[in-house]
């Protein structure tokens, strides 16, 4: 094969490697959303889906990309992302009702 | 590949009538909000689906964002049980039958819509063979703004219509106080100081953008409102020390996009060849410039809608007077705060 199409492949692949990592974490959340048992923990498992998960689909989907508008849009999506999960999980985490007793000690947030 | 698309279809297709079902069925009111937006989401990629960006933008935004918002700013403040009754089997049965009925009216109006026309609707045949006399590139943006312009200012029309009757809820005096908790510490701060620019460049963007690919006004709108949101979310705007300041701002921000639309039709019904006719030869700046208000006014008018809804919750102190009660007991909350 020539060089084109190697890199061809390469790219492909490339692609369906990150965009099945980034699917993996994004499964690995909603599976701590439905089984974790407080708050805190949901929040934290969905922030990893969207944070790191996000940040693979779109790595995955800059291997397919022509332009460099396009993939500064898409890493723009992902910064943007980043702020509004980070933010609104912190301020999730601190409405509602404080933690029970049975909490570790520490766990304020 | 075709398969994988069909299956693709198939999925979001079952995926949008099993939301529907739970939102409407299920007897917990949180429950039927998540199922809302869940709905909203998946009718957004549907769109995507069928080719249609503008109609997903708008979905994502609107219905699914801006319309969320409203129901769990609503069920947040509800201080009825969350849990309502179980419907009585006679209504559930009156519900499948309306929705078997209107599906089945559906399929076959489609069914004989495809016998009868063997290519595109005459009026869409119609409308692409007129696009080489339109104002601006982008199909959608000339048929919402230069073909079927009138029908879009019925539907701007109809938007200011709610939120002036959403300006009109509030027992007390327009929308003096809000009762929202302004002060979140830095961290909302923080993130408002950074989306706001980055907001108004996008809505600003998607505007410009919509002669050429999918944007336009509501596209922006929805940015817009947004932008609105997160200036009262985060006290920049207080209604509680500027009353007159800001109500006349929301009012007036709902007002100029039907009252410029209005004023163009008069404009071109008096002194152009006629009621909303736009000549290609100037029609571009004036649909741009046509845009920036309505989009203006579209995100007023959604942020508009959820702060009247606001204004008559009590968060913080259940007294029935807002207007004198509450400025001094969201500035004694953040005064605990700080």
């Amino acid at each position: 094969m020539s060089a084109t199409e190697i890199l061809e492949v390469l790219r492909h692949t490339g692609t369906i490697v990150l965009v099945s990592i980034g699917m993996l974490f994004y499964l690995a959340g909603s599976i701590g959303l439905l089984r974790f048992p407080d708050r805190l923990s949901r929040l934290h498992s969905l922030t990893k889906a969207d944070n790191v998960g996000l940040g693979f689909i779109v790595a995955g989907l800059l291997l397919q990309v022509g332009s460099l508008a396009v993939a500064a849009k898409l890493i723009l999506i992902w910064l943007l992302a980043l702020l509004a999960a980070a933010t609104s999980g912190s301020l999730l985490a601190r409405s509602g009702p404080p933690q029970t007793a049975a909490t570790p000690e520490g766990d304020q947030r | 590949m075709n398969e994988a698309m069909t299956a693709l279809d198939v999925v979001l297709a079952l995926g949008i009538v099993t939301t529907a079902a739970l939102a409407t069925t299920s007897r917990d009111r949180v429950v039927s909000v998540m199922m809302f937006l869940s709905l909203g989401v998946l009718l957004a990629i549907t769109w995507a689906r069928l080719a249609a960006p503008d109609i997903a933008m708008a979905e994502a935004a609107i219905a699914a964002g801006v319309t969320g918002a409203l129901l769990i700013s609503a069920i947040g403040a509800l201080r009825q049980p969350a849990r309502t009754e179980r419907a009585s089997w006679i209504s559930i049965a009156g519900q499948v039958a309306v929705i078997a009925v209107a599906t089945t009216m559906l399929a076959v109006g489609l069914v004989s819509a495809n016998d009868q026309h063997t290519g595109p609707a005459p009026a869409g045949a119609g409308a692409l063979d007129a696009l080489d006399e339109a104002a601006v590139d982008h199909p959608i943006t000339v048929v919402l703004l230069q073909f079927r312009s009138y029908d879009t200012l019925l539907e701007i029309v109809v938007l200011g219509a709610v939120a002036l009757v959403a300006f009109a809820l509030p027992t007390d005096d327009a929308v003096t106080t809000l009762g929202l908790r302004s002060d979140r510490g830095e961290l909302f701060g923080g993130l408002v100081r950074v989306l706001l620019p980055v907001l108004v460049l996008l809505a600003g963007w998607l505007l410009v953008a919509g002669s050429t690919r999918p944007g336009g006004a509501f596209q922006a709108g929805a940015l817009v409102a947004g932008v609105v949101l997160l200036l009262y979310l985060d006290g920049r705007i207080d209604p509680a020390r500027s009353p007159r300041i800001s109500n006349r701002w929301l009012i007036w921000g709902v007002l100029i996009g039907p009252g410029a639309f209005i004023a163009l039709a008069g404009i071109t019904a008096t002194l152009g060849d006629g009621w909303l006719h736009i000549a290609p030869a100037w029609g571009g700046w004036v649909i741009i410039g046509l845009e920036a208000l309505l989009a203006l006014s579209i995100g007023v008018s959604l942020a508009a809608a959820f702060l009247a809804g606001r204004a008559q919750l009590p968060l913080l102190d259940p007294s029935p007077s807002f207007g004198d009660a509450e400025p001094s007991g969201r500035r004694r909350a953040t005064g605990a705060e700080r």
